[in-house]
């Protein structure tokens, strides 16, 4: 059976550290834009780690919640593409095709996450830091769109070893890179086609729930909320 | 002007019309330099903008259409001034909008011109526009037809053709009226666009009723053209767009902003 890849965030193990997002930025060669665009507010994290503070000092809690594509069954960025640069593949993910994107920048616009990040310029890195790309993603160039593609560069590279060793996936062969770099294991990636799966057995608990799911969008990443607000 | 009597016009009348056609004075030469020089100006801007990247323009996330797609709104908004004032007022028969008519014709068929540039203008990749449009090629890739923006391209090229047609047809016994004075090139070039005019009553009749027929047909088209226009935003689940009061909306906006 075909693979549908998701993920379950357990809120209550986020520290909101920010290694998701420093993984993420090395593994998808996402450019730093610096610190005078940043400050426009275009800044590209395909992951990022959004703070809610309660209460006033010094009585406050602070809740933390990574946000990433949602990876939505109904997507709503996808039908408004108008060259298919946004689609949905056979195992549900929202891939970008950035070599057909003329970037209209309608999925954007479209996407009530904001998840999606637009090439305002073309792809620059402070050194050292040009050095360490990675090979197997490509760099997208001004005027694209890019986003969260659930490292599929991860997933298709185990998927073809698996292939060629004749062997079955397990679950926790593929880990995306914010899911690896996780030091409290907030993040779980995994097969929810599989009902054996760490992120299925996750999912199904009675505190998930989707980021605003009463748009219809189907998302296939489950937040965990806090037992304290269970 | 299609109204116009089969009957010769007076011989001053026709001179005085005629006039700019036949000589050129250094004020227009005065405008076509100022209006040439926007243009430098602005296409220098567009390349500017797709040499640095398109970040120079200030557009922000994550709303990421700001004044080019207004301005594209606002033109196919003025492009309602042809065949409102046009097409209405012809089935109405009121008498009143003669002189107004082709000058409100020429300004849909142009600012509709206008207006379709600047989705083109605001891509991030303008080059590429033309993945925009159903082409025949070899990998059989088409553009999605869900999208709302393939849809605009429908729309206004409809438009575009009928406007263009809305314009062209009264303009007929005019250029016949032109190749009859003109010598030359012109005459042969007006020769074509008149398309073998007589001034036959056969001929106006035919006319009148292609005229009936265009200006009935355009009206849904003009109607139909805003509405899609408006698709592009309520289409997509985004707070105070997603409305289905955005088509009617988008159409009486453009009746007002065409008048005006």
């Amino acid at each position: 059976m075909t693979a549908r890849w998701g993920m379950a965030v357990d809120l209550d193990r986020c520290t909101g550290c920010g290694a998701c997002v420093t993984a993420c930025h090395a593994e998808n060669n996402i450019p730093t834009v610096g610190p005078e665009q940043a400050a426009r507010g275009r800044a590209m994290h395909w992951i990022r780690v959004e703070r809610y503070f309660e209460g006033e000092f010094p009585d406050v809690r602070v809740k933390f919640r990574p946000v990433m594509c949602q990876q939505c069954d109904a997507a709503p960025c996808e039908p408004v593409c108008p060259t298919y640069a946004s689609h949905h593949t056979a195992e549900g993910l929202n891939a970008q095709v950035y070599n057909r994107c003329i970037g209209t920048r309608y999925c954007a616009n479209a996407c009530p996450y904001n998840v999606r990040f637009f090439d305002f310029f073309n792809p620059q890195w402070p050194r050292p830091l040009e050095v360490q790309l990675n090979p197997d993603v490509s760099v997208r160039e001004v005027g694209v769109m890019e986003k969260c593609t659930f490292c599929v560069q991860r997933i298709t590279a185990v998927q073809i070893d698996a292939k060629a060793e004749k062997r079955e996936l397990k679950d926790g062969d593929i880990k995306t890179a914010c899911a690896q770099a996780c030091p409290a294991k907030a993040l779980v990636f995994g097969d929810l086609n599989d009902p054996e799966s760490e992120v299925s057995r996750l999912s199904r608990e009675a505190r998930g729930a989707k980021l605003l799911e009463d748009l219809g969008t189907l998302p296939k990443v489950t937040y965990l909320t806090k037992q304290s607000e269970a | 002007m299609s109204d116009a009597r089969p009957t010769p016009l007076p011989a001053t009348l026709t001179e005085d019309l005629m006039r700019p056609l036949e000589r050129t004075s250094w004020r227009f030469y005065l405008l076509v330099l100022v209006l040439g020089g926007l243009v430098v100006m602005g296409l220098s801007t567009w390349f500017y903008q797709m040499y640095r990247g398109f970040g120079i323009t200030g557009i922000n996330m994550p709303i990421y259409w700001a004044f080019y797609i207004t301005n594209f709104v606002f033109w196919i908004g003025i492009s309602h001034a042809g065949t409102l004032i046009s097409a209405i007022l012809r089935l109405v028969n009121a008498g009143w909008r003669r002189p107004v008519t082709r000058c409100a014709e020429v300004i849909t068929a142009f600012a509709l011109m206008i207006g379709a540039l600047f989705p083109i203008i605001h891509l991030g990749r303008p080059w590429l526009f033309f993945w925009l449009v159903p082409y025949p090629n070899q990998r059989m890739i088409w553009p999605n037809f869900r999208s709302p923006l393939v849809w605009d391209f429908f729309a206004i090229t409809t438009y575009l053709t009928g406007s263009v047609l809305f314009l062209f047809l009264p303009m007929i016994p005019d250029f016949a009226l032109v190749r009859d004075r003109a010598t030359g090139l012109r005459r042969r070039i007006y020769g074509v666009l008149a398309l073998g005019w007589r001034g036959t009553s056969k001929q106006w009749h035919r006319l009148e009723s292609a005229m009936q027929i265009m200006a009935v047909a355009i009206i849904p088209v003009a109607v139909s053209v805003h509405t899609v226009v408006s698709f592009d935003f309520s289409m997509a689940p985004v707070p105070m767009w997603h409305s289905t009061m955005f088509g009617p909306y988008f159409v009486a906006g453009a009746i007002f902003s065409g008048v005006a």
